[in-house]
């Protein structure tokens, strides 16, 4: 579904876009278990943190649309 | 019951939290979101411009370019709300804690006795705090070294002469007097 030649990107690049996905992932995850373990309302952290969940994926899934249609 | 801070008792009773005015954090926001408008500005505005060089490969190197910097603002955003509300000041009926997140693994917690306030001021500079009625709570207390200072909060006055109501009470009635009486509503 998400194929695309490497031909048209440069395939370092998209090693090097992988590696800060995950980079920022995990820097996401740990910044939201800490607002989550330090939060005074709980309901304000899941809050963010699914409004953060969306947005990422989606410009995830729109960086990879693009590559996909370019 | 949640606790605000780790040291809190059970039967401690909380007046006040507070944190820096929301109109700072909105502006950081608003910062974040024109860098935002100029990545998106730049994702449309630049294969047109120079439809000769951006082509091909080349966009869509600049496509993942372009997400790779959307990340980054969205986590930079996270951030700046974390660090927003993680920093709180609290006070209670019986001292005052000051949660300083300044970092996602630099938290620092300080907290004086309300019998060691010595003096509260309070100050507002500035068109943005004139005109969103905030500034700094300064208390000094008794111990040379730790003197309070509430950055940025909202209503500096009321919050100042809460806190000398507290210290008045506390004075008056004793350490282990259960309430306060006579304290305004605590302000959030």
């Amino acid at each position: 579904m998400f194929s695309f030649s490497l031909n048209s990107v440069s395939s370092v690049l998209v090693i090097i876009y992988i590696i800060i996905v995950v980079f920022l992932s995990i820097s996401s995850l740990v910044a939201l278990t800490i607002l989550y373990k330090n939060a005074e309302k709980p309901s304000v952290a899941r809050t963010v943190s699914v409004l953060y969940a969306v947005l990422f994926v989606l410009v995830v899934l729109l960086s990879i649309h693009a590559l996909t249609t370019i | 019951m949640h606790k605000l801070f780790e040291s809190q008792r059970d039967d401690e009773k909380i007046f006040l939290v507070i944190r820096e005015h929301p109109i700072l954090p909105a502006l950081r926001l608003l910062f974040v979101f024109g860098l935002f408008l100029i990545g998106l500005a730049a994702e449309f505005f630049i294969p047109r411009l120079l439809p000769t060089v951006v082509n091909g490969a080349i966009l869509s190197d600049l496509s993942l370019v372009i997400h790779i910097y959307y990340l980054g603002l969205l986590l930079g955003a996270l951030l700046l709300f974390i660090f927003f509300y993680l920093s709180v000041q609290i006070v209670t009926e019986m001292r005052m804690v000051d949660v300083d997140q300044a970092g996602i693994f630099r938290r620092k917690v300080t907290e004086i006795q309300i019998e060691n306030v010595e003096e509260v001021t309070s100050r507002s500079h500035g068109v943005l705090a004139t005109i969103f009625n905030f500034g700094d709570v300064t208390v000094q207390t008794s111990s040379a070294e730790v003197d309070f200072v509430f950055e940025n909060v909202a209503h500096p006055e009321e919050v100042k002469k809460i806190i000398l109501d507290i210290y008045e009470q506390y004075k008056r009635l004793g350490h282990r007097n259960p309430r306060p009486i006579n304290l305004p509503t605590p302000l959030t």
